[in-house]
């Protein structure tokens, strides 16, 4: 069945579980759109509104709850993580609970949260559908983005994994590239390998793949047993230039399974490319992360039933649950995002766009130009891996970022509030943070957040710093010109991020509109956009859920790829027939979800070429007609700015992407221009912005028609999203419900 | 879009967003020179570093990825401006030790930046500082293939020596003059065509950073720009000094010898945060080519000083400001008189003698024990191909930490070749690279081990090998022990083994092996348990 036929009393939800907030967006079988955004921990979390009996309650949890829904889940109080109650009865209507057994202090006003004993992506389904939770979810299709296996490497806790690789090169990892990451630290530290155990594999192959020492498996063989032992039931493989030649990891790879290990991975069956230590790297990783990934989509698949599931890749790509490698998965979460940004900004008109996603922790930035820019190696944490991702490029500064004072400059970040304690507002003693920032200078409306917020302790926080500049400065800076300090702090760093996309790839960003989301997107664009010299800002409808709207709008899709490493003179003839072989390689995994090879197509060939000996190669769009060097002359003058001389060139690679054709489900529908106004005068609030405080209009999102216009100072809030647009903006909102906010002098301000 | 254009904002947050502006504009310039670069030493070795000085010639920011070549390129701008006057449209190149270079590979490239604020002629508007980078060229020349002969004992044989000179006269390209320059003499560079390649991308690197301050004082203002510039360097001074201060008053003193017992000496006299570096006592002129130069000798101290600050700061002029350094002539200042030949040969200073003059310094300062104190630069080719690597060994331990394993230290930190291009691109297996288990001296806290390097050559090549720690053990502190010494030995097809010196080369037949063992770094503090292990 082909994943764009919608059959009738099919559901449609496009997940995004990220480390805090899972969102969610559905579509019903009627077309019928719904937005969840919900706990990643599977936490309701409500307010007693009134109590009948020590077992007789009624919560207000925000939600409108179908009858019986949470029954069978249990209640607990705040802060009280032992003290469960299982909820024996729940009316939607009323709100009403019973508990099984009465559960101390659970008063009127009482903080409490139900917990639920589902992953997160499957909550929201039943929350989305009116499901109750005990009862079987309707047939549906389920696309995923998932950080699992991101924080499960950060965090460290993956399998107990063993590295078999070629005799002589044990310590193949703890050495690396011999490179110390901070270059000025005494106690230099290398990160710890992720494996347990290693074991060297008597044979070799030489640079061409030819045998030069046959596989000996007794002594590997034995090593494994006494892992196995151990408890060590996950392995991966790397021997050298296997990507020539896999002959002796397979072999190896089927002794292993045999013996008893439950997950191995082979380098060059993951990442069939020349240099050893990074694909051992991403074999490592694989397996490491094998059994966190895999058990936890068994969990989202089982609790599906009569429904199917797809997981983004790192590329923003989907893939059916049963292929999804874990290599593949330690991008899933930002991809969404980047893939919502781009088809957002290509629905409101434009096709080159930047995506500005500022969470909590950090900002997530990336560029779009017609296509995706992927990267096919890329750094996550301390790995360095093979896997195709999107290029997005992360900064550590976000609303939770801590501005701080170092007795000589004031810095914002890289340290995060995190939710524990959070900013100084939450009112758990956190620090002065750029949500604080915002918070004071007016740029937020306290009451969209969450839980009531404490503008005292962010004015202390921000008076002990002032206090502390002010010593240090023997100076007498006013406390909104520090505060709007911190903001130009922060997005100096944001706009280095952006650079690194546009700039050091040989783009200039003010050929992009900056599409703005994330719970903090929306404060800082118009401020970055200056910086940047950018003339447009897109917040799209929903910004707030826009990964999981990207979602939706996601290509099933593969990758097939080659090393090739000859001169493009010797090989040249023989790219027409490899570009043949990969593109029916990646056509045929998509047609293996079932999908009817008519409507897969293939979206890129490319060829990366290089001149010999370098080591960084570009991408050339292999048209078939295509004058390949005169094509890499091109793209090399139009990055590096000039055209050297002729020289040989090396294909390095080739590489094919094949997409299933429709399988993007648009959700938003396009709206008339009406050009209404908002009939009642705006709110207004007073917000210190570019030096001063203003009397600012402050809009409600969800007033605003399409057509409607205005001029900055200005604000307009929506529920996990605020919009600060600056004086010499104008803003309007377009036919699909995008805020476009547009410089008024058209960008160039003559600096 | 300055906001506050009556200077009402604080200092605190302006300086903060000049180190951005400032560091962005040395990072640019990084950028289009590693994208721009053709050789590998630029674009995947990073052996490159782009600066940002002020209208004196001196560094306010820098991004070097390698700490060889900290700071040196303020000594290189202020030298050469002295004997070549820089007006608009200018660019000057040098490689030459004598004006602020370290080693000939090492080739500098100086643009002069002038306000164009009145909008058309660039020659209208005031100095606004200095653009320079340096980079590494893979050959200049010299009596071996890669330009760092073991044996040479004088500048000429080194390689090309490009005194300071025009690569760019008021705006007219001077390629074909540095093309005759480059192929000639007696040692002329094998790759002519790749230095051009990788000046023109100094050029156009330098060109970004002309561009991006020109930019920033017209946004600014250029009185702003300055006086951001020197609040940059007043800071780093200060914090320094405060450093510095954390010391305490009084001298610290250290002597270590190289391997063929030429004495490195420094002592560091301290009161109040501020004092003076004596290099007195260090050795007379080296015959062979361990010379470093005051370039290289200024490198180690704003390193060893950054060390001593453990944070995060912009590396400008202001971290020498506390200090007067005094090198008397010898091995760390050399004379160059006009003739190459008469000249010192300097190779070594630049990769040995640096990392030497690190321990040096570090032990006066007591911070920790020594690391593999070398480079251990591995370099074979024949006529048809040339490869040249440094290779990682152990670090010293501390006071409260071992020494980490297999990893560069201090003034380098390049990254090694992975194995599979290796073979790929060179007639070579790698049958072993390992950590040296063991070769950490003991002690409280380990010293870090060095590795076990394993070559078999398929083809015939010259090898030559530069290195130190082969006969001064890296010492340990507090009690701790040494590391163990470095050592290399050829294995040839036909049986027999030949032990090679520090610095030494040998011919190479094919089934030949190399074994190279890298130095493990000093232990700190008595082992509590002597023998337990």
């Amino acid at each position: 069945m082909s994943e764009s036929e919608s059959p009738a009393g099919l559901w449609h939800l496009w997940v995004d579980t990220g480390g805090t907030f899972t969102d969610c967006v559905g579509r019903d079988p009627t077309g019928g759109t719904h937005r969840a955004k919900l706990l990643s921990s599977s936490c309701l979390r409500g307010i007693v509104v009134r109590v009948e009996s020590p077992t007789r309650l009624a919560l207000d949890l925000g939600w409108d709850l179908t009858d019986g829904f949470l029954e069978g889940a249990r209640l607990r109080l705040v802060g009280a993580e032992d003290e469960l109650s299982t909820i024996a009865r729940h009316s939607g209507s009323t709100s009403e609970l019973e508990l099984e057994h009465d559960i101390r202090g659970l008063g009127v006003g009482a903080p409490c949260e139900i917990v639920i004993a589902e992953e997160a992506p499957i909550l929201a389904a039943h929350l989305v559908t009116g499901t109750p939770l005990g009862r079987p979810l309707p047939a549906m299709a389920m696309r995923l983005a998932t950080t699992r296996g991101t924080n499960a490497l950060l965090e460290r806790r993956g399998s107990r994994t063993a590295l078999f690789v070629t005799r002589g090169f044990a310590d193949l990892l703890a050495i690396g590239n011999q490179q110390r990451s901070d270059l000025f630290a005494l106690a230099v530290l290398k990160p710890q390998p992720l494996y347990e155990a290693v074991a060297e594999v008597e044979e070799r192959l030489d640079a061409n793949g030819d045998v030069v020492v046959p596989l000996d498996l007794e002594s590997p063989l034995e090593k494994a047993r006494q892992l196995l032992d151990r408890g060590v039931l996950t392995a991966a493989i790397a021997l050298l230039h296997s990507y020539r030649n896999p002959l002796h990891e397979l072999a190896l790879a089927a002794e292993l399974r045999s013996l008893g290990f439950t997950h191995v991975s082979c380098s060059a069956e993951l990442a069939p490319r020349i240099k050893v230590v990074p694909r051992a790297q991403t074999a490592i990783v694989n397996a490491y992360l094998a059994e966190v990934i895999e058990s936890y989509l068994r969990r989202v698949e089982t609790a599906l039933a009569a429904g199917r599931l797809h997981v983004l890749t790192s590329a923003g790509g989907l893939v059916r649950s049963s292929e999804f490698l874990p290599k593949d998965s330690l991008l899933s979460g930002p991809a969404g995002g980047v893939v919502g940004a781009a088809q957002a900004a290509i629905g409101s008109g434009y096709r080159r766009s930047l995506a500005f996603d500022m969470g909590g922790t950090s900002t997530d930035v990336s560029r779009f130009d017609g296509d995706y820019d992927y990267l096919f190696e890329t750094r996550v944490g301390d790995a360095h891996l093979m896997a195709p991702t999107l290029a997005i490029e992360t900064v550590a500064a976000g609303g939770g970022s801590v501005c701080h004072f170092d007795g000589h400059q004031l810095k914002v970040g890289p340290e995060s509030a995190g939710a524990l304690p959070g900013p100084a507002c939450y009112g758990a003693g956190g620090p002065l943070t750029l949500t604080d920032v915002n918070l004071l200078l007016g740029r937020l409306q306290p009451s969209a957040f969450e839980i009531p917020i404490d503008s005292e302790a962010a004015q202390r926080a921000a008076a002990l710093l002032q206090r502390q500049v002010n010593e240090a400065d023997d100076g007498h800076v006013c406390v909104e010109e520090m505060l709007e300090g911190l903001l130009d702090i922060a997005n100096e760093r944001m706009a280095e991020a952006v650079r690194r996309i546009s700039i050091r790839r040989g783009y200039r960003p003010s050929d992009y509109a900056l599409v703005a989301f994330g719970g903090a997107g929306g404060q800082h664009a118009c401020c970055l956009a200056e910086i940047l010299d950018v003339p447009t800002v897109l917040v799209p409808a929903d910004a707030g859920l826009l990964s999981a709207v990207g979602l939706g709008q996601a290509l099933v899709e593969r990758f097939a790829e080659r090393q090739v490493l000859e001169t493009l003179e010797g090989f040249g003839s023989s790219l027409d027939a490899l570009l043949e072989a990969l593109s029916r390689e990646a056509v045929e995994a998509v047609a293996s979800e079932g999908i009817d090879r008519s409507s897969v197509e293939v979206r890129r060939r490319l060829v990366y070429l290089r001149f010999a000996g370098q080591e960084s190669s570009l991408a050339v769009e292999a048209v078939p007609t295509s004058d390949l060097r005169e094509s890499f002359f091109q793209s090399y003058s139009d990055h590096y700015g000039y055209r050297p001389d002729e020289r040989a060139i090396e294909v390095e690679s080739a590489r094919v992407v094949a997409s299933s054709v429709g399988s993007s489900i648009d959700f938003l529908q396009g709206g008339e221009d009406t050009a209404v106004s908002v009939a009642d005068p705006p709110a207004r609030q007073q917000a210190f912005m570019e030096g001063f405080w203003h009397s600012v209009r402050a809009f409600d999102r969800v007033d605003l028609c399409p057509g409607f216009a205005f001029r900055g100072p200005a604000l307009v809030f929506e529920k996990h999203c605020s919009t600060v647009v600056n004086g010499g903006w104008s803003g309007k909102v377009d036919a699909w419900g995008c805020l476009v906010l547009s410089r008024e002098d058209g960008g160039r301000d003559g600096k | 879009m300055s906001k506050h254009k009556d200077g009402s904002r604080t200092e605190a947050v302006e300086l903060e967003l000049f180190v951005h502006r400032f560091s962005a504009i040395a990072w640019q310039m990084g950028e289009a020179l590693r994208r721009t670069a053709l050789s590998v030493n630029v674009k995947e070795r990073l052996d490159f570093s782009c600066a940002l000085l002020d209208p004196d010639g001196e560094l306010v920011v820098n991004a070097p990825h390698i700490p060889v070549h900290l700071g040196a390129l303020g000594l290189c701008v202020r030298t050469v401006k002295n004997v070549l006057p820089l007006g608009p449209g200018d660019v000057a190149v040098t490689n030459h030790p004598g004006f602020g270079g370290s080693h000939l590979p090492d080739v500098t490239v100086i643009s002069p930046v002038f306000d164009d604020a009145t909008g058309g002629d660039p020659k209208v508007g005031p100095l606004l500082g200095y653009v320079a980078s340096r980079a590494h060229h893979a050959e200049i020349g010299g009596s071996r293939p890669g330009s760092m002969p073991p044996r040479a004992r004088s500048l000429a044989e080194e390689g090309v020596v490009l005194e300071p000179q025009y690569l760019i006269r008021s705006g007219r390209p001077l390629w074909s003059e540095l093309r005759k320059r480059l192929g000639e003499g007696a040692f002329p560079s094998r790759a002519v065509e790749e230095n051009l390649a990788d000046l023109a991308a100094a050029v156009a690197a330098n060109q970004r950073g002309i561009v991006a301050l020109r930019g920033l004082a017209q946004q600014h203002g250029h009185t702003a720009v300055r006086h951001y510039m020197e609040g940059l360097k007043r800071q780093s001074e200060a914090r320094v000094r405060e450093a510095l201060r954390s010391l305490g008053d009084g001298r610290f003193k250290a002597t270590e010898l190289l391997d063929d017992g030429s004495p490195l000496v420094v002592s560091l006299d301290l009161s109040d945060g501020r004092g003076v570096v004596d290099f007195t006592g260090s050795a007379p002129v080296h015959p062979g080519n361990l010379n470093a130069t005051p370039a290289v000798v200024r490198s180690v101290v704003l390193y060893a000083f950054r060390l001593l600050l453990d944070r995060p700061l912009p590396l400008n002029e202001g971290l020498l400001k506390t200090v007067r350094l005094e090198i008397p002539e010898g091995i760390l200042n050399p004379p160059f008189p006009p003739d190459p030949n008469l000249a010192p040969a300097v190779v070594g200073g630049n990769v040995e003698t640096s990392q030497r003059l690190v321990d040096t310094m570090l032990k006066a300062l007591g911070l920790v024990a020594c690391s593999q104190g070398t480079m251990n630069n591995v370099l074979f080719g024949n006529e048809s191909f040339g490869y040249y690597e440094t290779v990682c060994g152990g670090c010293g331990a501390g006071a409260d930490f071992d020494g980490e394993s297999a990893v560069h230290s201090h003034m380098t930190n390049t990254a090694i070749t992975d194995p599979e291009i290796l073979e790929h691109r060179y007639p070579v297996r790698l049958e072993r690279f390992s950590i040296r288990s063991g070769s950490g001296g003991s002690g409280r806290h380990r010293g870090g081990d060095g590795v076990v390097r394993q070559f078999l050559f398929l083809q015939p090549v010259s090898l030559s090998i530069l290195s130190q720690h082969r006969v001064e053990a890296p010492y340990g502190v507090a009690g701790g022990r040494a590391g163990s010494l470095g050592r290399q030995v050829v294995r040839r097809s036909g049986g027999g083994e030949v032990e090679l010196r520090g610095i030494d080369g040998c011919e190479i037949e094919p089934g030949d092996r190399l074994v190279l063992e890298t130095p493990g770094g000093g232990g700190w503090g008595v082992e509590e348990t002597e023998g337990a292990k």
